[in-house]
This record gives C-alpha cells, sequence and structure tokens, in this order.
C-alpha cells in the first residue's frame, strides 16, 4: 500500500466544482440556488511520469478539471492530493510558491500570451517570480529552454507574440511551463487550435520535453488520435462523471462502457470499403444543471435498461478496468 | 463632453485620413507649444502693464488691439497659452494619477468594492462637469493649483470608467489566468499584464482630457472663478471683452476665442488620430 502511493504524484478525491448559476436577488431568497454541475465527483491519480489521456465531448467538463488541479478555480468539495499537499486547502501564499510545481498549457496560443511582453521576459518570468537563479542566469535558461523547444534563441527573445505563428506561440507557451521544471503539467487541448501539419511536431515535442525533464502530463483533449500517439492511460469523461479508464491499448482496443464505444466509432477510418455499424449518439450532451437521473449516459445509450434511470452506476473494477456501467454489474462481481 | 462632440465632427469631415487629422492637429499644438514656451521673445509688451491706449482696434504696432485697460492682446494671449497649458496639463496629471490607479485596483479586484467605487464615481460623471468645478473652486478660492484641482475632480471619472472596463475585459483573458498559474502575485498581473493592455486607451483619455480641461478652465475663468487677474488668461479676457461687444470692440471677444477653439481643436484633432493609431479596429465599433 505504502509503495503504491509513492508512485502517486497526484491522487484526486471526489473532486466537485460546482459553478452557482446567477440568478436575480430577488429570487434567490425564494428559491434554492442552481449550480452547473462540471464537475461532479471525480477520483483519480496519476503516476510519477505518466501521461493520463482525458477525453470527452465538449461541455464534459474537461478544461475545468484540468483549471480546478492547477487551482485557477477553486474545488467546491473534495481533495486534490499532490504529492503530500492538499492543493484544495491551501490558498493565498503556500499555494502562489507551490504553483511552480505544476503548471498548465491553454488550449489557446494566440490568447495565453501577454502580448505586451517579448517571449524572452514571458518565458523567465516565472523563474523571476520564483526567485530562481540571478538575471543573467534566468537568461542562460531561456536560451536553453528556446533551444529545446526548437526556437532558435538569438532570433526569438526580443520578438513580441504578435510576430509569431500558432505554433510558434505553442512552443512559447510550453517553454513558459516547463522552464520551472514542475512535476505536473496540465495540457489542455493543446493541439486543437493548430494546423494539423503543426498538430503532431508539438505532441513530438511534449514527449520529449517529458523524457527530459521526467513530466507527468494530465493531456485533455477530444483528438482521440493525438490521445491515443501520447497517452498511458486514458479516463472518459461524460457530463462531468469519469466513465471509463484504462490503459490506452486497452480503450482502443476494446472499449468497455457505452459512450467510450460510440467515441471510438465516431473515429473516422481511412477506409472507404469498410462499413460499420456505427451507432453515433443521438442528440447533444444534456445540460449540466438538470443532469438526468440515474446513469447519465442512459437517455443517450442505445443498451439503456430500467436500472440505468435509477441508479447511478460507480466506477468498478472490470477485468482490471475502471468502468461505470451497469451493464457490467454481473462481471464485476465475479 | 464637449470634445466628445468635436471629436465625432472632425472624424466625418476627415474620414479615412486619420493620418491627416492627427497631423493637423499635432501642427495646431507645436504651434501653441512654441507660444508658450517662447512667449517673453514673441510677445512685444508686458501683458499686465498699459502699453497703449485703451480699446484701441488691431493697428501695426498693436495687432490685435488693446483692451479696456490698454493691455496689448496679443501679449496677453501669447502669454496666456502658458496658463492654458500649465492648469490642462496639472489638471490631467492630477486626474489620471488618481483615477488610473483606482481603475487598475478596483476594476481588477472587482465584486462589491467595485459597485460601490463604480456608483461613486458614475455620480461624480453624471453631475454637470462646469457646474461641479465652480463649486470646488469657490470653495477653495483662486490659484493655479487649486484652479486645477477643482477640474481634475471633473475628470478623474473619465479615467476611472475608461480603465475599469478595460481591466474588467483584460482580466478573464488567459494570458491572465497564464499569469496566476505561475504564481504571479497580483501586484504583478497588475503592472505586467493589466496595466501595459489598457494603457493604449490612456494615452487617448489624456489627451482628449487636456482638450476638455482648457474648455473647462476657460469657463471658470470666464465665469471670474480662475485666475487672479491682472494673470493673463483666455477665460478672464474673454469674459472682459464681452463687456464692451455692445461698443463694436469685437477685438477684444474675436482673438481670445479663436485660440481657445483652435487649442481645443487641435488636442481633439490629435486625441483622435491617436485613437486610430492605437485601436485601428475602433471605427468599426462605432
Amino acid at each position: 500500500m505504502d509503495q503504491e502511493k509513492q508512485t502517486q504524484l497526484l491522487s484526486v478525491r471526489n473532486l466537485k466544482k460546482y459553478f452557482p448559476l446567477k440568478v436575480s436577488w430577488l429570487k434567490a431568497f425564494s428559491k434554492e440556488r442552481s449550480y452547473v454541475r462540471a464537475v461532479d465527483d471525480l477520483s483519480f491519480e496519476i503516476k510519477y511520469g505518466e501521461t493520463l489521456g482525458l477525453v470527452g465531448e465538449s461541455g464534459s467538463g474537461k478544461t475545468t478539471v484540468g483549471r480546478t488541479l492547477i487551482r485557477l478555480e477553486s474545488p467546491t468539495d473534495g481533495h486534490i492530493l499532490f504529492e503530500d499537499v492538499d492543493l484544495a486547502k491551501i490558498s493565498g501564499e503556500s499555494l502562489r510558491v507551490k504553483r511552480q510545481h505544476f503548471q498548465m498549457i491553454f488550449q489557446d496560443p494566440m490568447a495565453s500570451l501577454n502580448p505586451y511582453m517579448r517571449v524572452g521576459n514571458a518565458i523567465g518570468h516565472p523563474l523571476k517570480i520564483h526567485h530562481i537563479g540571478n538575471k543573467s542566469e534566468r537568461k542562460m535558461h531561456v536560451y536553453e529552454i528556446l533551444n529545446k523547444v526548437g526556437l532558435p534563441p538569438e532570433e526569438f527573445y526580443n520578438r513580441f507574440p504578435r510576430h509569431l505563428s500558432g505554433g510558434q506561440r505553442q512552443r512559447v507557451v510550453i517553454a513558459r511551463a516547463v522552464i520551472t521544471s514542475p512535476k505536473f503539467v496540465v495540457a489542455d487541448e493543446v493541439t486543437a487550435m493548430l494546423d494539423v501539419s503543426i498538430r503532431s511536431q508539438i505532441l513530438k515535442l511534449l514527449i520529449e520535453m517529458k523524457n527530459e525533464l521526467g513530466l507527468t502530463y494530465l493531456f485533455i483533449t477530444h483528438d482521440l488520435a493525438s490521445a491515443k500517439y501520447i497517452c498511458d492511460r486514458i479516463a472518459v469523461m461524460y457530463l462531468g462523471k469519469i466513465v471509463e479508464i484504462a490503459k490506452t491499448y486497452d480503450i482502443f482496443k476494446e472499449p468497455l462502457h457505452p459512450y467510450t464505444k460510440i467515441l471510438m466509432a465516431s473515429v473516422p477510418v481511412p477506409d472507404p470499403k469498410m462499413k460499420t455499424k456505427k451507432f453515433i449518439p443521438t442528440g447533444e450532451i444534456p445540460s449540466p444543471i438538470n443532469i438526468p437521473s440515474g446513469c447519465r449516459f442512459h437517455p443517450r445509450c442505445p443498451y439503456a435498461t430500467k436500472t440505468c434511470s435509477k441508479i447511478e452506476p460507480e466506477l468498478k473494477d472490470v477485468n482490471g478496468r475502471l468502468v461505470a456501467c451497469h451493464l457490467y454489474d454481473q462481471n464485476g462481481k465475479n | 463632453m464637449i470634445s466628445m462632440e468635436i471629436r465625432k465632427g472632425i472624424k466625418g469631415l476627415f474620414k479615412d485620413s486619420s493620418g491627416l487629422m492627427a497631423f493637423i492637429g499635432f501642427m495646431i499644438l507645436i504651434f501653441y507649444i512654441i507660444m508658450a514656451v517662447f512667449a517673453p521673445f514673441i510677445s512685444p509688451y508686458n501683458p499686465t502693464q498699459p502699453s497703449g491706449p485703451s480699446l484701441l482696434p488691431p493697428t501695426i504696432s498693436h495687432i490685435m488691439g488693446t483692451d479696456n485697460l490698454g493691455y496689448d492682446i496679443f501679449s496677453r494671449l501669447v502669454w496666456g497659452t502658458r496658463m492654458a497649458f500649465a492648469i490642462a496639463l496639472i489638471a490631467t496629471a492630477i486626474a489620471a494619477v488618481v483615477g488610473i490607479p483606482v481603475g487598475l485596483l478596483v476594476g481588477y479586484v472587482g465584486g462589491k468594492t467595485d459597485r460601490v467605487v463604480t456608483m461613486i464615481m458614475d455620480s461624480v460623471y453624471a453631475f454637470p462637469g462646469l457646474i461641479l468645478a465652480i463649486a470646488i473652486a469657490a470653495m477653495l478660492g483662486p490659484g493655479l493649483l487649486n484652479i486645477a484641482f477643482s477640474i481634475a475632480v471633473v475628470y478623474i471619472p473619465t479615467y476611472y470608467r475608461v480603465i475599469r472596463s478595460q481591466v474588467s475585459t483584460v482580466k478573464s483573458e488567459l494570458y491572465v489566468d497564464g499569469a496566476r498559474a505561475i504564481g504571479a502575485k497580483s501586484s504583478t498581473i497588475i503592472g505586467s499584464y493589466v496595466f501595459p493592455n489598457v494603457l493604449p486607451s490612456t494615452i487617448v483619455i489624456f489627451s482628449m482630457n487636456l482638450a476638455d480641461s482648457i474648455m473647462t478652465e476657460a469657463g471658470l475663468s470666464f465665469l471670474g472663478l480662475g485666475i487672479a487677474p491682472p494673470t493673463p488668461d483666455w477665460g478672464y479676457d474673454l469674459a472682459k471683452g464681452q463687456q464692451f461687444i455692445l461698443n463694436n470692440d469685437w477685438w477684444m471677444v474675436l482673438f481670445p476665442g479663436i485660440a481657445i477653439i483652435t487649442i481645443v481643436l487641435g488636442f481633439s484633432m490629435f486625441a483622435e488620430g491617436l485613437d486610430e493609431y492605437f485601436n485601428p479596429n475602433i471605427g468599426e465599433k462605432r
């Protein structure tokens, strides 16, 4: 048990993030407040050096998970054990100092850099904030990291972000995220806004950085192909809950949860002759304000039974994988 | 605000050639700045001493004529430029020094503080500017700093409003989240991430407010609440000239009036040009 705990960098327990809906103050007296349940009771672990993929449709709460893990949002409830510290419980100065150990790469490289800060200063800023090294050491470090992310420092150090392309900006953002040698990096749809031709380069860069600096990633994406490429394990999220966690190989070979099956089936196959029976999910993802009773997926699930609309399934061990679905109740017991 | 109306008018006049507009504005300002700096060399007579017969129409020796006390109007006009610039600059600087930091802080903090401060600022803003300035100037009495201060109070809300609304948009930008994620302190975020991004709009308000405060200053002097005479001051000269207008002594009103109009126009054109330069897509929004 102790051994197992040591291999875990991050352990999330019953994480909840509800956003209160804005109501006029008159109504607030009479009515109970309603919430957007963006993240609803999430538990998972990330081991040292692992890349965990978090996949799901838009609106499933993936980004909120990422933002909450690095405490850009404070969780409504639950624990985020980062080594020995519960990130959900600390705040203020102790949290600020701790921030050098976990970073986030945002989805939109166009918006995540201060337009009035030169590339070199932007990358070196985390070092300055956390008082790492003196001025010349910091500059050396920035040069080094610029080289690593494939931007010649002489050329890029003094440029403004507006002079860079999307891919170059994303490289700058990655450089800034890893310059303090963090232990944990949340990569939020890093490739979503980039051209397809640049995606694989950025993914390769992420893998290189990981190998070189010993990083651990939470890789948030809706692009299953890139998840398959980079992740060790994949967690599938639906409406604020994880419905399945398994090794990447297993989940692509045999998805268990009906939602995962549908997600996998939605990946286009480059073979015009292949005609598989695809179940395209009907309708949109329900609103996280009025979450369906029982299993969240039952209104769209092709296998839904009566139990599904009544009892919410828990994440259970099915053949060494975690699945939250009533279909596998028997299997779980065996 | 008066300069808003002027800006709308001149904008229509110049349409696409905002560069030309800024250039003309700039030239007018340069003209007045040279006049202010070299006043002792340009003005032919001492502006606070009679230099000829009273109420003399424009002649060669007194190119703008003399007033009822025999002061040379051209000399007073030249020296008055100094006063106009001094008060406008001091007043705008006070307003900026108070309005910008308050707007930054309140906009960043948000919440209840924001609501309370905005309410106070809005109530000042809603008050007719000149009347508020009159009230404060009457309380403080004449004097350069007092006038500057009473004008400043009127323009603090302009800064506050623009900065606050800019900050509340910039605050939700991803790069501000990014700054929080790397562990920047709030002071660092405001200083290095928010402030540079709202700065361009302050420069524009700055030059716009200069125009407004020259108008307000002239208004205060016109009403006798400005600088104590006989210090040369356009508003005061205008008020004095107005008493003799029925006498057909048009030169006493005309020249200070033209001076006020052109300098305000100069500032407004310059501000509009700057605005186009710093926010090239603002024209589409309007």
